[in-house]
């Protein structure tokens, strides 16, 4: 008897030390960074092999239509097999964690894998990062969901598989923590950070154990000068300018891929074509490029300074084409190659202008192109600066990094204020933060808060009769009706007619339809709740009668608008 | 510059607050010698920012309606309407014909709407305020147009009946018409005052004339 209290108590303790336990998610973390670790090496071993085994294809002339053949196919996989929305993964992510919750589809964790894997494969210029965010992020709620964990455990689960995918590919895992929480999660809070940190660490310690220490950056060393400070200035204008005008062509390419008259499947084919034909003149555009940054950050790439100024214009075309006009992967890695190729250009200018200037050397300005560019297209600067640190392994290029990203990202925001990733979602106006009012009055929707129990009047009811209706309602305000039609009409406020109701002359010759009141503004049950607040606002009236297809719906007032609103914010912020 | 009670003015929002905003330093109010001030200019940047409401847009709780002049009372309106004696008629439908031939100011060609429209609300309840009176109106305009509300008194010769809520037959109808919805309700409820006077009633139901209706009539506006 005793034994058993005891079990049945101990049972309720673990359900509430797991239910509340921090632990589980810790627990849960490791094990989706190794998940998304696999992802991150899964895709990588896929590019490599689809790169070996369409190497001794390029010879032939017909090659430039191998990333249009990719293109296409990744297209027809991702939208007509899995039927998945278009995007490069990112975006998709914020989205679900800003707007719910973190869920995302199962079939997520593998869609964009597979459709980055042959446009990249077939030589689209794009990044296999996004999609491997995606699918981390995928594997991360729905393992969340099968432990049937809270809200903000998953989110945090699913910053999780993004922080793994990114610590796995860079062999990078301060980066990937970094760039969840900037970009993704896009706050910093203590109970993030350590499941979220412990997810970096698997997923770069898995891609270690499997493909080594070394990838896909070495580390270098650089010793850094109080010149190489001066020359970085530079580096951020260059940069800028790189990084507006990559993101301002991408849209453009959309904005013209969009306007096509071409059917759907064929759209990825003509970027994939044009892809291709960039590629035959300049190879180094095909795919994402690590190879030829990895030449860049060891100082032995080749091509001199005018080839590498048009690389940079073609890499940005090429990227442009694949990505608008439906090719499937992301922006971080052309980020990388288009900023390393700028931070050439630039020590390669100045070499050629100075010669004298004994600057730092060619990699460290590839790098700190790389580091203006993610800055400056992504808005996150941070990543920039971890990212760069943990592939050179040394804190001396620090001083210029931090300079080059934080001026970027800046400056680049003053001219596009929203990053790349988010630009689509602000503009449709879906990002919003949980637990801002914007956020609480978009969530909340005017059926929610209609009340119902009003009885409609007919609009030709003589006020005695009216004054029975009052007695035996509990309400001050009466909708009224067309009789014939049952239209609503206007709306009869108790305390506006008052002094028709205390006299009795009057009972028998007015007609509610006489003493409503015909200018109250209507609301529609899909109107906006922010625009219903300015109406009340504006007609000074804390409940206004709801409408759809002339018929009177029910009330929406403003206090039962606050109470919904007030329990709405404490579950969306998750406090007291 | 801008005072603390201004800027509550203009944000429609209590003077408690905005000295709470400041303490908080929420709201960019700059202290001078004990006074808080802010420039217009830096008020509105900050209540856009905050997406607030600003300025004196919002309208008053007691603004009037313009566009359309209020009801001028009771005697200017029966004045308009004109009185009309021993109208003909043996039932409600002839008595408010005959009214409405009687009906100065409105065109030859509206009478038939109006009568329509008198006779449609007639059958809904009646207008038989009791004491021998009926107030027949239509429902809404009928589609005229009046410069200002009127009355039009007219005096049966043979009181006729008229279904009153107290079932006497009525002598006297007072047609009322107007523009809107909002002077008829004006008009009728000054009437419907003026009506619970047994001194007004009186000279309604005993026919007087004019003048002696009219000197009543000033006499109750000059009461109050």
């Amino acid at each position: 008897m005793n034994l058993s209290a005891t079990l049945t108590n101990a049972k309720l303790k673990w359900a509430i030390f797991r239910s509340d336990d921090r632990l589980t998610v810790i627990a849960l973390a490791g094990f989706v960074g190794v998940c998304s670790g696999l992802a991150a090496v899964a895709l990588n071993r896929a590019l490599h092999f689809m790169g070996t085994a369409l190497h001794g294809l390029y010879h032939h002339w017909w090659a430039f239509l191998l990333p249009a053949g990719g293109a296409i196919l990744s297209a027809f996989f991702l939208n007509t097999l899995l039927k998945e929305r278009a995007g490069h993964g990112v975006p998709e992510v914020v989205y679900a964690v800003s707007r719910y919750g973190g869920l995302l589809r199962f079939r997520s964790s593998y869609s964009r894998l597979v459709s980055s894997c042959l446009t990249i494969g077939s030589g689209g210029s794009a990044g296999p990062e996004a999609p491997v965010v995606m699918s981390g992020a995928a594997l991360g709620s729905n393992i969340a969901k099968y432990f049937a964990l809270k809200e903000r455990q998953r989110i945090t689960l699913v910053g999780c598989g993004a922080a793994g995918a990114i610590g796995a590919i860079f062999n990078a895992p301060i980066a990937g923590l970094v760039f969840t929480l900037e970009v993704i999660l896009g706050e910093w809070r203590t109970h993030n950070i350590i499941p979220i940190a412990i997810a970096a660490v698997t997923g770069t310690e898995l891609s270690r154990l499997l493909q080594g220490n070394q990838i896909p950056f070495q580390h270098q060393q650089f010793s850094i000068g109080l010149i190489d400070i001066g020359a970085s200035f530079g580096v951020v204008a260059l940069a800028t300018i790189v990084s507006v005008s990559l993101g301002r062509l991408l849209k453009a390419m959309n904005g013209v891929a969009s306007k096509s008259r071409l059917p759907q499947w064929v759209r990825p084919g003509v970027g994939g074509a044009a892809v291709g034909i960039i590629g035959i003149f300049l190879p180094l555009v095909l795919g994402e490029g690590y190879l030829s940054v990895q030449d860049m950050i060891q100082s032995s790439f080749t091509p001199g300074l005018s080839l590498v100024a048009f690389a940079v214009v073609a890499k940005m075309l090429a990227t442009a084409l694949t990505l608008g006009w439906g090719g499937s992967g992301g922006i971080f890695a052309p980020s990388l190659m288009i900023g390393s190729l700028s931070g050439l250009v630039y020590y390669r200018f100045i070499d050629w202008l100075l010669p004298t200037a004994a600057l730092a050397g060619e990699g460290c300005f590839a790098l700190l192109g790389m580091a203006g560019l993610i800055s400056g297209m992504l808005q996150a600067p941070l990543t920039a600066i971890f990212l760069i640190v943990e592939i050179t392994g040394s804190y001396e290029v620090i001083l210029p990094l931090i300079i080059v990203s934080a001026l970027t990202s800046t400056f680049c925001y003053y001219i596009e204020p929203t990053s790349f990733y988010l630009r689509d979602l602000i503009e449709k106006g879906q990002y919003m933060l949980p637990g801002t009012d914007a956020r609480v009055l978009s969530d909340l929707t005017v059926r929610e808060l209609v009340e119902t129990d009003y009885l409609s009047v007919p609009n030709d009811m003589l006020l005695k009769e009216f004054i029975d209706v009052i007695k035996h309602s509990h309400r001050y305000l009466f909708p009224v009706q067309d009789r014939d039609t049952s239209k609503y009409v206007g709306m009869i406020f108790i305390d506006r007619i008052r002094p028709y109701l205390f006299d009795p002359h009057m009972h028998a010759v007015l007609m509610t339809e006489q003493v409503m009141d015909r200018a109250v503004p209507a609301v529609k049950p899909d109107d906006e709740l922010a625009d219903v607040l300015n109406l009340m606002e504006r007609s000074r009236l804390s409940s206004l009668p709801v409408v759809e297809s002339n018929r009177f719906v029910g009330m929406l007032s403003k206090s039962v608008l606050l109470d919904h609103y007030r329990k709405e914010l404490i579950v969306q912020t998750g406090t007291g | 510059m801008l005072t603390i009670e201004e800027v509550a003015r203009r944000l429609n929002m209590p003077v408690e607050t905005v000295h709470r905003w400041i303490r908080q330093g929420k709201i960019p109010m700059q202290e001078n010698r004990g006074k808080y001030a802010i420039r217009a200019e830096m008020l509105e940047r900050w209540a856009k920012i905050h997406k607030l409401e600003i300025g004196n847009r919002l309208p008053s709780r007691n603004a009037k309606p313009t566009g359309e002049q209020s009801f001028d009372g009771i005697l200017p309106a029966m004045q308009r309407g004109g009185l009309f004696y021993d109208i003909e008629g043996n039932d409600r439908q002839d008595v408010l014909q005959a009214a409405v031939e009687a009906i100065p100011g409105i065109d030859p060609s509206d009478r038939s709407r109006v009568l329509e429209s008198l006779i449609e609300r007639e059958q809904l309840a009646s207008t038989g305020i009791g004491n021998g009176i009926a107030l027949p109106h239509p429902r809404s305009n009928p589609g005229i147009t009046l410069e200002m509300p009127q009355i039009t008194t007219c005096f049966l010769a043979r009181a006729v009946d008229f279904e009153a809520i107290d079932a006497r037959p009525v002598s006297t109808l007072m047609v009322l018409l107007s523009n809107s919805t909002k002077q008829h309700l004006a008009m009728l409820s000054k009437l419907s005052y003026y009506l619970r006077d047994a001194a007004f009633r009186r000279c309604l139901v005993d026919k007087s004339d004019p003048t002696s209706i009219f000197n009543q009539i000033k006499a109750m506006e000059s009461k109050g």
